[in-house]
């Protein structure tokens, strides 16, 4: 995705460490319970892919983006329009997504050589619309879209630390859907239109119950997860739409149109993730 | 008004390092407010208290500006003045987020100076290396680096570096040595230009077969870098 030997260095770690941390936690890192080693809180690990390999992602576009208008006095003498040159870095994005597939791919082998507990939240305990859901929206998409922002931020952020105003504000935008209380409101569903939302709830290994799950379980918060993936795919669709429409040339009257039913398909995809699927949480049974 | 005073208030790029401030300012608010978001609010506080003395050393006629005669001491000294000075800020806001939180206010005053002075090594070696612009990519990073921890730890269950749990005699005594030994680098640094000379010179001193006179040079002037 990128020729600056610091960016690579950026982006392949980023792989690398969340490739990395992937294979320890499922094989030695994981947890020794009822004699035999399981891997615990499945549905957590998207984390993974989402930090090491989306925000790295977002930085590494966003400068690459702003890279390419250091030459724009001689670009502008090249055949390529901005729109297109923009398009060409949205294209890069796909860089990311494939490392998310990668990791995916991953995780599903590691826990086919290493089942889950019985118990765990996960294919055959879940609906399995759901499972995908979470995988694909929090793990790969997740990786798309920190490409796909980044070239958002570079084209329409011009200041010096974009790329960092846009990284904290993303993660403190997520946060903002994690909160305990939020989690487990009636209103819980609501807290979707975050781009990275917290769907399952770790296993209470304290042995306290907390916030209505039991202890030693894990829970599946309230919306629904497939409907989410669609929810952060129309966000990423919106993302390429607004990085294009910087062009002045491209503001045609389809780009617009698109950009409109974009923004309605996303409020729509929202509201049906908040008010559908698991309505207050599914918990699952005792992980001792 | 003196001449240091002249020179940094336009040679610093004031705008994001002042913008770096103002998000640590506003997150030490939102800690204020809610209690609960100190768990990630606090370190972004630190982090973004130290990315701003990673924009001190930002130039953009770098190759240029270390070919003055004041360009190699009196300069970076300057600028090292300046990002001691932001360092400072950022620790005095980390101080007061950690007083809100019940935290222990040394330990993240002394966190945000070595982190601090690690941004503002990394920005003096950048600039030394002919970057002309490291403080974006740094402050990115940083923000980046500084946070992996805090996924990582919830993964895992491993204690964080940061002192939202009090921190022991060893991690206290590794923060404080950290700090010193980047300072104290950063210094020798500028005091003893020759300990790091520029990347340029050296490249100026060997012969470059496709530099040679009378042929044209593949290689740019100067690299082009995103800001």
């Amino acid at each position: 995705m990128s020729t600056d030997p610091a960016q690579t260095w950026t982006e392949v770690h980023g792989v690398l460490a969340a490739y990395l941390l992937t294979v320890l936690m499922n094989t030695i890192w994981a947890d020794q319970r009822g004699g035999s080693t399981m891997t615990y809180d499945l549905l957590s690990h998207p984390i993974i892919p989402a930090f090491f390999i989306g925000l790295p992602s977002l930085i590494v576009a966003a400068r690459l983006t702003r890279s390419t208008e250091v030459a724009a006095e001689a670009l502008g003498a090249a055949p390529g329009t901005e729109a297109q040159r923009t398009k060409a870095l949205l294209g890069a994005c796909v860089v990311p997504f494939l490392a998310g597939v990668g990791w995916l791919v991953l995780l599903l082998v590691l826990t086919w050589v290493n089942p889950p507990h019985p118990n765990e939240l996960w294919f055959g305990t879940v609906n399995n619309l759901y499972v995908w859901g979470v995988l694909l929206s929090l793990g790969v998409v997740s990786c798309l879209g920190g490409g796909l922002l980044g070239v958002l931020v570079g084209r329409w952020l011009h200041f010096r630390g974009a790329s960092t105003v846009a990284l904290v504000a993303v993660v403190g935008v997520c946060l903002t859907s994690q909160i305990p209380g939020m989690l487990t409101s009636e209103a819980a569903g609501f807290r979707n239109w975050v781009p990275w939302s917290m769907w399952h709830w770790g296993t209470n290994s304290d042995g306290q119950p907390f916030h209505g799950v039991p202890a030693w379980s894990q829970a599946l918060l309230a919306g629904n997860p497939a409907t989410y993936l669609l929810y952060l795919l129309a966000l990423c669709a919106l993302a390429c739409g607004g990085a294009i429409w910087h062009d002045r040339t491209a503001r045609t009257p389809r780009l617009r149109m698109l950009n409109v039913g974009l923004v309605v398909a996303a409020v729509a995809l929202f509201l049906v993730t908040a008010l559908t699927g698991i309505d207050g949480m599914i918990t699952s049974g005792p992980l001792q | 008004m003196t001449g240091s005073t002249w020179y940094l208030r336009r040679a610093v790029p004031w705008r994001p390092a002042a913008g770096c401030l103002v998000g640590a300012a506003l997150l030490v608010a939102a800690v204020t407010r809610w209690p609960d978001t100190a768990g990630l609010f606090l370190p972004l506080v630190v982090l973004l208290g130290a990315s701003a003395a990673g924009f001190v050393f930002d130039e953009t006629a770098v190759r240029v500006a270390t070919a003055t005669p004041r360009g190699t001491r009196w300069a970076p000294l300057n600028r090292l003045c300046a990002g001691s000075g932001l360092v400072v800020l950022g620790a005095a806001l980390a101080v007061v987020a950690a007083g809100e939180a019940g935290s222990d206010r040394s330990d993240w005053a002394g966190l945000t100076l070595a982190v601090g002075g690690v941004s503002v090594l990394t920005a003096l070696v950048a600039s030394r290396r002919q970057v002309p612009h490291p403080g974006s990519w740094i402050s990115s990073t940083l923000v980046l680096l500084g946070l992996a921890p805090l996924v990582v730890g919830l993964m895992l269950g491993v204690r964080s570096p940061y002192p939202l749990e009090p921190w022991t005699d060893g991690w206290r005594a590794g923060w404080w040595l950290t700090g010193l030994i980047a300072w104290t680098v950063a210094l020798l640094l500028v005091a003893v230009p020759n300990l790091l000379p520029a990347r340029g010179r050296r490249q100026q001193a060997s012969p470059d077969p496709v530099s040679a006179p009378g042929t044209r040079s593949a290689r740019p002037p100067v690299r082009a870098t995103g800001r």
